[in-house]
């Protein structure tokens, strides 16, 4: 426990969350005055955090400590379906939601089959050091930097009225490092200093960035820019036609694979049950030139097919629907015969792309064609140089995926609008980098 | 529900959040040490939210729900600063509230554990509300409208009701807001692939009934669809774009209010805030943020800090003149004017200087005219995010749809493309500005944080902006 403000205080861990929301204990007893025929839903979470922003000099450290309790009711009967949520998790407010989603009942949907009835998992759990101890990693980051590390825990409840009564806790440390423009982030349930030290170096000052443009050149994505270029070609796999899905997963060389795993905790989504409290799993999305999930499989948990175990909501004021958690785009282990990372030598003339601005991605469902701002460095003579460049990579995420040689996935995570594992991509041609 | 209810169930709901405001406040207060903390404020907030939504391939669906929560702010004596954000029942906000702040303060506080005040809970009985099922009806009346459309495969129709009661507590001086936003949202998509939408904003008073209200967005959603149905790939290089009336609303709402938002500033300067008191356009632009503005969808009597709401000047005859800004950042040498827009997404974020409504004033030049000068450009009507780099004053946007402009005329719709350049530069390439104005409405994130948003201005010609298609 802290007793002064500023540097050397420590920010505790967030306290077990259990306990800290009055009256969700009667969660299961408000479930069990569903009327004949109802099924009442309720599935809550609590989640402590705490955060520490040093900007600029260890004088303007901020903290923030956070205690949020929320839960949200679906009452299923007659074939439809009402949603209602509050953040007044007493047995009153509770009562008051379930006779909410009563008085809104109107889609059809019947009641989701009982999923898991225990769920007994530890890995969720955070085992990040105090964020004390990441003081060292962020001295002195510059008089133009920020660094923010968030800790929270949650508390998971998924209770209904026919006796499923599961719980679980989740937590994760995060850190941002951002310095002038550049913003880098690293998501762990069990963060080291050593990743914050790593997150600083990388947005070192560097070159003043000069318009560029790479017409028929590989670029190597690494790191965040991997994740991000992934989660575009998720984005297509999810929302353009099937068709054109379908010819998305045929031109990904056979050797790679693209997988949405709500069941690693690993990832900063999923969890061992998802929002219906069903068992999560690993799922493929493609894989050998075939599209193993199709974009009609995304939605509302009622009006699509599919395996269970991947619906997910976005916040408690929303239904679940059925949407990737944590996608990873991976290699068969002889698809890079061995090298652990991409070998510039290799490339005559490239971008290794380290940036990209997944915020200001530009993209058309219909044809799956993007163009979204990066930078990275540039490639010469098999040599990555110390000149960074930036422009607007251009392309359609079929020439993308067909130019793919080489990916490298790394170890961590990051949060985009899914989990999304950072890894290093190679892609000889398909995309081209215009100066903007 | 009649007009004189709903006013009184809103004040009931101010009062309601100003009296637990203060209840915190007291708490926190007698718990802490002032030579360990000093409380800045303390900020209550509870929302309400209806969405129907009436989707031709989902079916029907109605969520309702309340969200209340308080955050107060401390500052150390050596002037770091501590938050207490907490959500959670009403009556349990100040244990919740001294609960956290223990976890941060072993030594400060001296709570003793008595049993904290509670406030009366008061809240809408569950069930309807009145005029529900007029709403139902009305809405399934439009859904058939809709569907009567021979070649519309798909629609959504949405509405939603966000009432949103604010108080804030600072320095003994309490002040409350009611905010309510009604929004009627409408997507289609027609058989040959062409999507379209539109909304219209709901102000107090207008029924959806009233087909004056409501009656031109079918056709609006139903032209742009079909705009949409055969595009070509939009042209790349330095082009002219004109932007349509309220889609330039977005360009100056990305290049010119994010880049006089004091927080922005303060870390490490903008593009613009380096230009206070200079010309940055050579037409006499004005553009004022101003969230006074009646039934509007970024309006506000009190800011999230509690104080008064004020028009704020940006740019005045083309010249940079304020900033928009909130207690802890105040103002900065060569500012005019300095806006009081502290807004929080949430109670559970910190307040950021932000924009509410942005009016950019309309010009003198026919839009017709101003196209059949033009021998190739753009005609952008279609802007969805924008991201901008505020010290190197960089910026892109995403444009959705637009058309080629050919020997003076309108011609094909184009697909995506980013719009990239530097502000200065577009900015001084403003070459008409005219006399029609429309607005929109929007959600704008920074820094996580995403708040409503409306955007009026007139069409507006920018001589170069570089395009790169999607």
């Amino acid at each position: 426990m802290s007793t002064s403000p500023g540097r050397g205080g420590a920010v505790p861990a967030p306290r077990p969350v259990a306990g800290a929301c009055q009256g969700i204990e009667d969660a299961a007893a408000v479930a069990s005055q569903a009327r004949a025929g109802e099924l009442i839903e309720i599935h809550g979470r609590f989640t402590a955090t705490t955060q520490i922003t040093a900007t600029g000099s260890e004088a303007s450290r901020a903290q923030t400590a956070g205690l949020r309790c929320m839960a949200a009711v679906r009452s299923f009967a007659n074939g439809g379906a009402g949603f209602a949520y509050t953040t007044d998790v007493s047995s009153a407010g509770l009562q008051w939601a379930v006779a909410a989603a009563r008085a809104t009942r109107s889609s059809a949907q019947p009641p989701p089959p009982p999923g898991a009835k225990h769920v007994d998992d530890a890995r969720w759990e955070d085992s990040s050091p105090a964020l004390a101890q990441f003081e060292e990693a962020w001295t002195a980051p510059g008089p133009d930097s920020e660094v923010v590390l968030r800790r929270s825990r949650t508390s998971v409840l998924h209770v209904r009225s026919d006796g499923v009564h599961v719980g679980y806790t989740e937590g994760s440390t995060s850190a941002v490092v951002r310095r002038g423009p550049r913003a880098e982030t690293a998501w762990s349930r069990d963060l080291r200093p050593s990743d914050l030290i790593e997150l600083v170096e990388r947005t070192a000052a560097t070159d003043r960035e000069q318009p560029w443009s790479l017409l028929r050149h590989p670029v190597v994505f690494l790191g965040g820019a991997g994740a991000a270029i992934t989660a575009v070609i998720v984005r297509a796999l999810v929302e353009s036609p099937a068709p054109v899905a379908v010819d998305i997963a045929a031109r990904l060389p056979s050797q790679f694979r693209i997988l949405d795993d709500g069941a690693d905790p690993d990832g900063p989504a999923g969890g061992p049950v998802d929002a219906e409290g069903w068992p999560t799993a690993q799922l493929v999305l493609a894989e050998g030139g075939e599209l193993v999930i199709d974009p009609t499989a995304w939605g509302p948990p009622s009006k699509v097919s599919g395996p269970r175990g991947r619906a997910w909501r976005p916040d408690l004021a929303r239904p679940p629907v059925r949407t990737p958690s944590n996608v990873a785009l991976v290699a068969d282990l002889t698809a890079t015969e061995g090298e652990a990372e991409v070998r510039f030598e290799d490339i005559g003339r490239g971008l290794a792309c380290d940036s990209l601005t997944f915020g200001a991605l530009s993209f058309d469902a219909e044809t799956a064609a993007f163009a979204v701002p990066c930078s990275g460095r540039l490639i010469r003579r098999g040599e990555l140089t110390t000149r960074r460049v930036r422009g607007v990579l251009q392309g359609t995420v079929a020439d993308l995926v067909a130019g793919i040689l080489e990916v490298h996935p790394r170890s961590t995570f990051v949060p985009l609008v899914c989990g999304v594992r950072a890894v290093d991509v190679l892609v000889a041609h398909g995309v081209a980098m215009r100066s903007g | 529900m009649r007009a004189d209810a709903r006013a009184a169930a809103g004040s009931d709901a101010v009062a309601q959040v100003c009296r637990t405001a203060a209840l915190v406040a007291a708490a926190v207060d007698s718990a802490v040490e002032p030579a360990h903390w000093n409380r800045f404020d303390t900020f209550v907030e509870s929302r309400t939210r209806t969405v129907h939504t009436l989707d031709s391939v989902t079916g029907t669906q109605t969520i309702t729900g309340e969200e209340t929560g308080a955050h107060t702010r401390l500052i150390a004596p050596n002037g770091a600063p501590l938050s207490i954000a907490v959500t959670g029942p009403t009556h349990h906000l100040v244990d919740m509230s001294l609960n956290q702040l223990r976890q941060i303060d072993g030594s400060g506080h001296h709570a003793d554990g008595s049993p904290s005040p509670h406030s009366a809970v008061r809240r809408r009985q569950p069930g309807r509300e009145p005029g529900a099922d007029l709403l139902g009806v009305y809405l399934t009346e439009l859904g058939r409208a809709v569907d009567r459309v021979r070649d519309v495969v798909s629609r959504v129709i949405t509405f939603s009701e966000l009432h949103r009661a604010v108080a804030c507590e600072h320095s003994g001086d309490s002040a409350g807001d009611r905010q309510v936003r009604r929004r009627l949202h409408l997507e289609l998509r027609t058989a040959r692939g062409g999507v379209g939408e539109d909304g219209v904003v709901l102000a107090a008073g207008d029924e959806l009934a009233d087909p004056s209200v409501i009656g031109p967005f079918l056709d609006r959603a139903l032209r742009r669809a079909r705009m949409a149905e055969v595009r070509a790939a939009a042209p790349e290089g330095k082009l002219s774009v004109v932007f349509a009336e309220a889609t330039a609303g977005v360009v100056m709402h990305e290049l010119v209010g994010h880049l006089l938002e004091a927080d922005i500033i303060a870390s490490g300067g903008t593009a613009l805030s380096d230009r206070l008191g200079h010309r940055v356009c050579p037409l006499p632009v004005t553009v004022v943020d101003d969230p006074t503005l009646a039934e509007r969808w970024g309006s506000f009597v009190v800011d999230d800090e509690g104080r008064p709401a004020l028009p704020t000047p940006l740019i005045e005859d083309g010249q940079v003149c304020g900033i928009l800004s909130d207690r802890t950042r105040g103002s900065l040498a060569g500012a005019a004017y300095v806006g009081h827009n502290a807004r929080r997404a949430t109670h559970e974020h910190l307040p950021l200087p932000r924009m509410s409504n942005l009016v950019m004033s309309a010009g003198t030049d026919r839009l017709e005219d101003v196209i059949s000068d033009l021998d190739s450009a753009i005609y952008c009507d279609g802007l969805t995010r924008g991201q901008v780099d505020p010290a190197a004053g960089r910026f892109t946007l995403s444009m959705t749809s637009g058309r080629i402009i050919r020997s003076g005329h309108l011609a094909e719709s184009l697909g995506p493309a980013i719009l990239t350049g530097d502000v200065l530069d577009v900015l001084g390439a403003i070459r008409a500005v005219g006399d029609d104005v429309d607005d929109m409405q929007t959600v704008c994130g920074k820094a996580g944080q995403q708040v409503l948003v409306e955007m009026s201005a007139p069409s507006v010609l920018i001589s170069a902006i570089d395009v790169v298609r999607a």
